[in-house]
């Protein structure tokens, strides 16, 4: 039987770009992908969702321990270990 | 993390009093949350790790609905009591000028027609406890930023002003190399635009109690994609800045950014005549709203500043700056030291 230590990972620490904005993030479903991760802590983490369009903004995960930016369909349970430093870093466009 | 129990509405009048009508809207609370953590750095007092900060509305009327602004309260702690700061109803200014293009689309508001608008806040409907996130556990864990010790005064001694100043801005400091650096790659990349990261270190004056920036170096943008009118920063050129912050080991943070206008080539894709280029509206305190997403969406401590570098002239880069008051964005000014 599967228990809950099996089913999703804790023990991540998310951060936004600057660093200012650090969150310990817990209890996420291991079957859960990299972008449905990122796109449930936008709201939690006041990351905006839109640019300055309107249109939705594309955040990566930076995996600090590979130092590389993770697939958003990877899942969580093949890309993460207990405490994964994870950087989000948005795709955004300046211009007149 | 930020909580609030009130949802917000707009009640639009135009000039005459006509009401046009009423509209829910969706308020960014962050950069409020921001100014008031701010305000507790300038005191000495520890934003509580894991702690509420809140939202309350100010009524005009006891009972409300209308508001005359709102209160942003964080918890703190060693001591008792919060941290608190009122905003005034004009931080919903720019949620209601997002409204307008859909009303005028409607027919509800001619083109260019000034209107008003009235905030306010009613209790949000509850979700009944639901998680927010896909049953994930959030917390914020964000560390007290590190802090040197600094004369305001002393720095201000020896600066010169760039920019008017605005209400309530955080101080901020750029040495006159920087902003040639900033000139340098500006003409290089000319017809396109460019840019990079401001970054430094954060000051606090404990006998004026505050907090303030240093900018010590622009990290030119790596990984970018230029045309003349837009500059896109990818995911790779923040993972590039913060590689390049690290390699520097000075134990600086990212303070905040800048970028490329090339005036001159949009007047002369315009046909304007040449001797209008540097009196061009473009090239003075343009700041898109393409650059209020960067600024909000990466920078949006009340301490980071935005700077626009306008190619108005063969000889002549002038420099804009933006940044936060009282958690709205707007021109600011700088101490070139």
């Amino acid at each position: 039987m599967e228990t809950t230590e099996h089913v999703a990972i804790g023990g991540l620490e998310v951060s936004d770009v600057t660093g200012q904005k650090v969150a310990s993030v817990s209890n996420v479903p291991y079957d859960c992908t990299v972008g449905e991760m990122i796109q449930g802590l936008l709201a939690e983490m006041q990351l905006p969702k839109n640019d300055g369009a309107g249109r939705p903004l594309v955040y990566h995960a930076r995996l600090e321990r590979e130092g590389r930016h993770l697939h958003g369909s990877e899942t969580v349970g093949d890309a993460l270990q207990p405490g994964d430093k994870v950087v989000l870093t948005p795709n955004i466009e300046a211009g007149a | 993390m930020l909580k609030t129990d009130w949802s917000i509405a707009l009640a639009l009048y135009r000039e005459d009093g006509t009401p046009i009508g009423r509209l829910p809207v969706e308020v960014d609370w962050e950069p409020a949350h921001q100014w008031v953590r701010h305000l507790a750095l300038c005191r000495g007092v520890v934003v509580r790790r894991r702690g509420a900060a809140e939202v309350r509305p100010l009524w005009r009327r006891a009972g409300g609905p209308a508001i005359s602004g709102f209160r942003v309260a964080v918890e703190t702690d060693g001591q008792p009591g919060e941290v608190a700061c009122d905003f005034p109803a004009t931080y919903f200014r720019s949620v209601a000028l997002a409204l307008s293009g859909p009303l005028v689309d409607a027919g509800h508001l001619a083109s260019g027609e000034t209107f008003r608008y009235l905030a306010l806040a009613e209790p949000a409907p509850s979700n009944g406890g639901a998680a927010a996130s896909a049953g994930f556990v959030v917390q914020e864990v964000t560390p007290a930023p590190v802090l040197h010790a600094g004369s305001l005064d002393g720095l201000r001694a020896s600066a010169t002003v760039a920019g008017e100043a605005a209400a309530d801005e955080v101080p901020a400091f750029v040495p006159r190399g920087v902003l040639g650096e900033i000139t340098s790659c500006t003409r290089r990349a000319s017809p396109l635009e460019t840019g990079g990261a401001l970054v430094g270190h954060l000051n606090r004056d404990a006998a004026a109690q505050t907090v303030f920036s240093v900018i010590t170096a622009q990290l030119p943008a790596e990984h970018t994609e230029a045309s003349a009118v837009r500059l896109a920063f990818t995911a790779d050129t923040w993972s590039a800045m913060r590689r390049a912050l690290d390699a520097r080991g000075r134990g600086e943070v990212l303070l905040g950014w800048w970028h490329s206008h090339p005036v001159r080539e949009w007047c002369r894709q315009q046909k304007c005549p040449e001797a209008t280029h540097e009196r061009c509206a473009l090239g003075h305190d343009c700041f898109s709203e393409y650059d209020r997403a960067v600024h909000r969406t990466v920078f949006p401590g009340a301490h980071s500043v935005a700077l626009v570098a306008n190619d108005v002239s063969d000889t002549n880069v002038t420099v804009s700056v933006f940044g936060w008051s009282l958690g709205m964005l707007g021109p600011r000014s700088l101490y070139v030291t």
